[in-house]
């Protein structure tokens, strides 16, 4: 039987066996369109928490209560929006620290 | 006790009981649902230890104590904000399924109204436009339109409208003192 063109016999390389093949788990590789883990998660979680609760539009009927409703979904969104920011900060840090 | 239009985020009327419980039932139901989407992303408490390895160089050991930090400061704040969003979606929820007795309630004062010749327009009773009530002063249709039962109507009418009025009330100050809360924690978290 003909060797390898370089000159390196088969029998030269090291056995491979599917024991010595490191499982697909230990190999971070990013995957299109795969979930986010972690605070990537929490960000995107509050932006979806965001969208659920500007879609409804309360009626209260009258004017003091409809003010105050509107300024609590008002807040409650500026809040959820905060900690989408501070979980992309964290994310952010992290990646920063992984580099150094 | 009708409300003043032209002010605030949305529509106001002047109907006795003022609201629109569905689309209160749906803020409750969107406020319980951002709730569940937001405890299922919330990231395990040890994630924060895990950005810290112990035997790190120094550099990398106050950016790893920066990182719990953050990360528990986040943790606080969703915990809080979770805590506000539950309780805030409960209230509407109640008042919802209130406001929605209440109009079943106000629905049934109009019945008896229509019954003794009177609509209710506005809050206020005003008799009722053709032929109305019975040319037999004994009938029960005669007898619902006496003086006496405009005065039970008016009084079921006062009742229902002081109940209502006080319950939306209670949602207002509940809701106020929430979004005070909530911007505290906001600000508190943007201070990072």
């Amino acid at each position: 039987m003909a060797g390898y063109s370089d000159g390196v016999s088969k029998s030269d390389l090291p056995a491979v066996t599917l024991r010595s093949v490191p499982p697909p788990a230990e190999v971070a590789v990013p995957v299109a369109g795969a979930e986010p883990q972690g605070y990537a998660a929490l960000a995107a979680a509050a932006l979806a928490a965001e969208d659920e609760v500007l879609a409804v539009i309360p009626i209260l009927g009258e004017a003091a209560g409809q003010q105050a409703v509107d300024d609590w979904v008002d807040q409650v969104v500026d809040a959820l929006r905060a900690v989408g920011e501070a979980a992309q900060e964290w994310e952010h840090r992290r990646g920063l620290g992984a580099d150094r | 006790m009708g409300a003043p239009a032209g002010l605030g985020g949305g529509p106001v009327t002047r109907d006795a009981v003022p609201g629109d419980p569905g689309s209160l039932a749906r803020l409750a139901s969107a406020l319980q649902t951002a709730s569940r989407v937001l405890r299922a992303a919330a990231p395990p408490e040890q994630s924060a230890e895990q950005a810290a390895p112990p035997l790190a160089p120094a550099a990398t050991r106050s950016a790893a104590k920066d990182l719990r930090r953050r990360a528990t400061l986040l943790d606080e704040t969703l915990a809080r904000l979770l805590d506000e969003i539950d309780h805030v979606s409960a209230l509407v929820h109640d008042h919802a399924v209130a406001l929605a007795e209440a109009r079943g309630a106000l629905h049934a004062i109009r019945e008896a109204g229509q019954r003794a010749g009177l609509n209710l327009s506005e809050g206020r009773w005003r008799p009722a436009y053709g032929i109305t009530g019975s040319v037999d002063r004994n009938s029960p249709a005669a007898r619902e339109g006496t003086g006496a039962d405009r005065e039970e109507l008016r009084q079921r009418l006062d009742g229902l409208t002081r109940i209502t009025h006080r319950r939306r009330e209670a949602l207002t100050a509940s809701v106020t003192e929430s979004t005070a809360r909530l911007a505290a924690q906001a600000a508190l978290l943007r201070r990072g």
